[in-house]
C-alpha cells in the first residue's frame, strides 16, 4: 500500500436512536489510491455520505459509535485520532466539498477571508502571502475578475461560481485526498457541465485523489476511474468504471443501470427495480436486497453473502457467483 | 390537425420587484416572456430548460394559479384567463397539478382519505359512501393498497407519497395534468416506478400531460413533443425524435451536450456552455441566449428572434431566419473559433448538417 493511500477497513457506524441502535454502515472496505478517483453511488440513505462524513472525523460520538473498522491514513487509523490531531488534517490532507455551496459557505464572511482561513490554520504564512495565494486559487477554479472576488460575499455569487470557490478553498492547502459529495447535484445541467470539466482539469494540476459522491451514474461514468455501489449501508459492487457499466454483476447494480431512461430511447415500460428501500436496522439477516432482487434464492434469507472477488479486482456480495452456493441450488 | 385541448397564446407573466425606503416597484422579473405553445389531447407535452427559465411558472399560469400579465390560455375550448370566480372552479376540474416534492405537497396532519376526498369535496361529487369508494378505487389504480386510507402521509415512502399526489390530480378525472418536476426528488429505482405509472395511467385514461423538467433523460423517455425553453421564451419546439436526433437550436445543441451519459466508453471532450444565465430581472437585449451562444452573430445582441415555422420544427434564432441558409450575407459571425470547434467532435452537429441539407433540398 503506497504511503498517500486511504484505505478503509471493514467500517461500521451506528447511531443511537429512541429504538437503540441502529447500523447505518455495515462493514464497507475501501481503498483509495493515489491520484484516483473512486466513485461512490448509491440512493439517498445507502450510507454512502455518513462514510464520507467518518473518513472526516465529522460524525460526533454520541450519536455516532464505531464498534468496528478502521480508516487507515498514512498508516495510521484517523478513527482513534483526536479532535486535535484531526483538525491538523482536516482542509489539510484530506479536505470536503459539498452538495449545497450556499449553505456551506459562510455568509458574513468574504470570499478572501474564507480562502485565506484554512490557510491561517494550517501554514505559518502573514497576510499578505495568504492574499496571494488566495487570488491564485481563485485564477485556478477559472473565476474571472479575481480582486473583485475576492471581497465578494458569497450571496452576490451564482450557484456554480460558490461551488467554484468551495473547490478553491478545498485545494487550498494542496490537499492528498478531496471528498466531493454530491458536488454538482444542486446545479443546472450547463454549470453540472463547467464544474465537472473543472474537476478534471485541477485534479491533473494537482495530483490528488478523488472520492466522487453521487447518485447519478451519468457523473460517474463521466469522471471515475473506479465505481463502488452502495446500498443500505453495504457496498454490493466495486470494479472498474469500464467493467461495471459494461457487465455489472450484482442485480442492484443491473437494476439501477436499467431503470435510468436513455436519451433516444422513447416511450415504452422503463425497467425498474420494485419496492423501495428497507429502512436501516430492518434487514437483520440475510442479503438486503433480497426482497427487491429479482434472482432472490432461499439462501439469500437466512445468510448474508460475502464480499467476493469474481474477476480481477472486480467485487460483488451476492450469492450468484458464489460456486458453493450454486452448485447446491 | 384537430382543435388542440390546450392552447397558450403569447403568455407573459411578469412579477414585480420592490425595493427602496418606500417599497416601490423597481422593477420586473420576466418569468416567461411571450410563450405560445399548443397541446393535443392524449399528448405528453415537455417543457425543459434550467432552473429559472419560467417552465414551472408557465405551469401555473396554464393552470390559473398565477394569473398571467398578458396573453391567452384556452383548454378544452374555454377560455381560463377570461373567466373568474365560480365558473373558474369548475372548469378547474378538467386541469389538475402534481408537484415536485411529495414531502412538502402532503398536509402532515390529513390522513390519506382526507387528502383525496379534498377534491370530492370542493367539487360537490357524489355522496360520502360514492366519494370513499371512489378514494378507495384510484388508490388501487395508483398502485397502493385501499386499506392504507386512514394513514398519514408520514407512514409512506417517497415514491408511495408520490403515487397519493398522483391519485388526487387523478381523482377528479381531469382532462390534463401538469407533472411539474414529478420524478425529480425521487431516486432512480423509485423514478422509474412514476414514470411507469404515468404512461400506464395516460392509456388507460386517455390522459394529456405537460411534463415539466430539468431532466432531458427523463424528457426523452416519456413526452411525445418537448418545449425547450430559456429565460422565459420558448427556444425549439419539435416531435422529441427531432429535437433528441436533430437539435439545431444553439441552446438545445449545448444543453444535450451537457448531459452526463451513463456510459464511460461515451466520455468525449465537450464543448461546455460558459458563464450563467442571466438574471431574468435584466435579460439580455437581443437575443436571450446571445451572452452565452457559442455562434452569436452581430444580430443576436439587438433583436430578438421570433419562433418561426422550420420544416418540423419551431424555433427562434437567428441563423435560422424563416429560411435555411446557414450564414445570410451580411450576418457576420462574431466567434469563428467557435463554430470550428463547434463543429468538431460533436455527433449531434453532424446530424444537424444533415439535417439542414435534408430540409433545404
Amino acid at each position: 500500500m503506497n504511503h498517500d493511500d486511504l484505505e478503509i477497513k471493514d467500517l461500521c457506524l451506528e447511531f443511537s436512536t429512541e429504538n437503540g441502535r441502529v447500523r447505518v454502515v455495515n462493514g464497507v472496505s475501501l481503498q483509495i489510491k493515489k491520484g484516483e478517483t473512486l466513485g461512490l453511488v448509491g440512493e439517498s440513505g445507502c450510507g454512502k455520505s455518513v462514510t464520507a462524513m467518518s473518513i472526516m472525523r465529522l460524525i460526533d460520538t454520541p450519536p455516532g459509535y464505531y464498534p468496528e473498522g478502521e480508516i487507515l491514513y498514512q498508516g495510521e487509523d484517523l478513527l482513534k485520532k483526536s479532535e486535535n490531531q484531526m483538525s491538523k488534517i482536516r482542509g489539510n490532507d484530506i479536505s470536503m466539498i459539498f452538495q449545497e455551496p450556499m449553505t456551506s459557505l459562510n455568509p458574513v464572511l468574504r470570499i478572501g477571508e474564507q480562502i485565506e482561513e484554512s490557510l491561517f490554520i494550517h501554514q505559518k504564512i502573514n497576510k499578505k502571502e495568504a492574499k496571494e495565494k488566495a487570488l491564485e486559487m481563485i485564477r485556478k477554479v477559472r473565476i474571472p475578475r479575481e480582486e473583485e472576488i475576492y471581497r465578494s460575499y458569497p450571496h452576490e455569487l451564482s450557484g456554480g461560481m460558490r461551488q467554484r470557490v468551495m473547490i478553491a478553498i478545498a485545494l487550498a492547502c494542496d490537499p492528498n485526498l478531496l471528498i466531493a459529495d454530491e458536488p454538482t447535484t444542486a446545479l443546472d445541467v450547463t454549470i453540472q457541465a463547467q464544474i465537472l470539466e473543472l474537476m478534471v482539469k485541477l485534479k491533473e494540476e494537482i495530483d490528488a485523489s478523488i472520492l466522487f459522491i453521487t447518485h447519478d451514474l451519468g457523473v460517474v461514468a463521466e469522471m471515475c476511474d473506479r465505481v463502488a455501489v452502495m446500498y443500505s449501508g453495504e457496498i454490493v459492487e466495486q470494479g472498474e468504471v469500464y467493467e461495471i457499466f459494461a457487465s455489472p454483476k450484482h442485480p442492484y447494480t443491473q437494476g439501477l443501470l436499467r431503470s435510468i431512461p436513455k436519451i433516444g430511447k422513447t416511450r415504452g415500460i422503463l425497467p425498474s427495480i420494485r419496492g423501495q428501500v428497507p429502512m436501516p436496522g430492518t434487514i437483520k439477516e440475510g442479503c438486503k436486497f433480497r426482497d427487491r432482487c429479482d434472482y432472490v434464492m432461499e439462501i439469500c434469507h437466512r445468510e448474508e453473502p460475502g464480499f467476493m472477488e469474481i474477476a480481477n479486482g472486480h467485487h460483488c456480495r451476492c450469492f450468484l457467483y458464489s460456486e458453493e452456493v450454486m452448485k447446491d441450488e | 390537425m384537430s382543435n388542440p385541448l390546450v392552447a397558450v397564446k403569447n403568455v407573459k407573466k411578469y412579477f414585480p420587484v420592490y425595493g427602496g425606503i418606500l417599497n416601490k416597484e423597481v422593477g420586473q422579473v420576466k418569468a416567461v416572456d411571450g410563450v405560445s405553445l399548443s397541446i393535443q389531447e392524449g399528448e405528453t407535452f415537455g417543457l425543459v430548460g434550467e432552473s429559472g427559465c419560467g417552465k414551472s411558472t408557465m405551469g401555473k399560469v396554464l393552470l390559473s394559479l398565477v394569473e398571467p400579465t398578458e396573453g391567452e390560455v384556452i383548454i378544452n375550448g374555454s377560455n381560463w384567463t377570461k373567466v373568474k370566480g365560480r365558473d373558474l372552479i369548475s372548469l378547474k376540474k378538467d386541469a389538475q397539478i402534481v408537484f415536485q416534492d411529495p414531502y412538502s405537497s402532503l398536509n402532515p396532519r390529513m390522513k390519506i382519505i382526507d387528502i383525496l376526498m379534498e377534491p370530492l369535496n370542493a367539487h360537490k361529487i357524489g355522496t360520502k359512501k360514492e366519494r370513499i369508494a371512489l378514494v378507495e378505487g384510484i388508490m388501487e389504480k395508483v398502485g397502493l393498497n385501499r386499506k392504507q386510507i386512514y394513514r398519514y402521509p408520514h407512514e409512506f415512502s417517497g415514491g408511495q407519497r408520490q403515487r397519493i399526489g398522483v391519485a388526487r390530480a387523478l381523482i377528479l378525472n381531469p382532462k390534463l395534468i401538469v407533472l411539474d418536476e414529478a420524478v425529480s426528488a425521487l431516486d432512480v429505482s423509485i423514478q422509474s416506478q412514476i414514470l411507469n405509472l404515468l404512461i400506464q395511467l395516460q392509456d388507460d385514461f386517455n390522459l394529456t400531460y405537460l411534463f415539466i423538467s430539468h431532466d432531458l433523460s427523463v424528457i426523452s423517455h416519456i413526452c411525445d413533443r418537448v418545449g425547450v425553453m430559456y429565460l422565459g421564451h420558448l427556444m425549439e419546439v419539435a416531435d422529441v425524435s427531432t429535437l433528441y436526433e436533430k437539435p439545431l437550436h444553439p441552446y438545445t445543441l449545448s444543453l444535450l451536450e451537457a448531459v452526463p451519459v451513463p456510459d464511460p466508453t461515451k466520455r468525449r471532450k465537450k464543448k461546455v456552455l460558459e458563464g450563467d444565465v442571466p438574471s431574468p430581472s435584466n435579460p439580455p437585449k437581443g437575443c436571450v441566449f446571445s451572452t452565452r451562444c457559442p455562434r452569436v452573430m452581430e444580430v443576436c445582441r439587438e433583436k430578438r428572434p421570433p419562433l418561426v415555422h422550420l420544416a418540423e420544427r419551431e424555433i427562434a434564432c437567428h441563423l435560422y431566419p424563416g429560411g435555411l441558409e446557414e450564414n445570410r450575407p451580411g450576418h457576420k459571425l462574431l466567434d469563428e473559433n467557435a463554430l470550428s470547434e463547434n463543429h468538431q467532435g460533436a455527433i449531434v452537429v453532424e446530424d444537424k448538417k444533415a439535417a439542414i441539407e435534408g430540409g433545404s433540398r
